[in-house]
């Protein structure tokens, strides 16, 4: 990966808050991925199904391990689709979740693409 | 000296956790509000907590209530954490169950 190029996931930023302990990011990211895709479930389920609290809950725990993991881009985007909970903004939910999924999917493939053995 | 942790997000839970255990110190880390008051309420339960805002069961204010109800125990530390901003009414409710309450957040 070249740290140079604006990512998805800023790995540098990841290992420089945890000092650079690589077994500590690689248990971040396997915590990640077995966690998240029920979570994606459920709000996808909550978008839709239009059910505006459930959206903002679901997001808002998306959007904190995220910004854990120095995917601001994402986070960001998890971030678009609580405000949009909170303030019962159904128009406009529906391509909020299809960019959020777009970018966690890039996301998981940068976190495989990471090498984070010594 | 032991520090409970309480976040129903796992991945943020670890980081704090090795975090914590690395620099030395016992830590107990729970996933929800009920479990970490029942912690922090112990005779011998830990005398620092960082607190997730949003929790099940019972959230972080809601711990910070039941932690303060007891009387007979040395000062408890809770730190609330949380990725919401905070506006005036959260800090008002805030102050009203746990007495104490910097002027800033961090």
């Amino acid at each position: 990966m070249n740290f140079a190029t604006p990512a998805v996931l800023n790995i540098a930023e990841l290992l420089s808050r945890v000092d650079n302990d690589r077994e500590l990011v690689s248990e971040l990211f396997l915590i990640f991925k077995s966690v998240f895709p029920p979570h994606l479930q459920r709000l996808s389920d909550a978008v839709a199904n239009e059910i505006p609290k459930q959206v903002e809950s679901e997001s808002h725990i998306l959007k904190g391990m995220l910004l854990n993991l120095s995917a601001q881009r994402t986070a960001a985007l998890a971030g678009d689709l609580e405000n949009m909970g909170r303030e019962a903004r159904i128009a406009g939910m529906k391509e909020a979740l299809t960019a959020f999924q777009g970018e966690a999917e890039t996301l998981l493939l940068q976190m495989e693409s990471v090498e984070l053995q010594p | 000296m032991k520090i409970l942790i309480a976040d129903d997000d796992p991945v943020s839970r670890h980081l704090l956790e090795k975090t914590l255990l690395r620099a030395g110190y016992d830590v107990i880390a729970v996933q929800n509000g009920m479990a970490a008051a029942e912690q922090l309420c112990r005779d011998d339960g830990p005398r620092l907590a960082l607190l997730d805002w949003e929790m099940p069961e019972l959230d972080g204010p809601g711990v910070c209530l039941e932690v303060r109800k007891k009387k007979d125990q040395g000062y408890v530390y809770m730190i609330l954490r949380t990725s919401k901003g905070l506006k005036n009414g959260h800090r008002y409710r805030l102050k009203l169950r746990c007495g104490r309450l910097p002027d800033q957040t961090i």
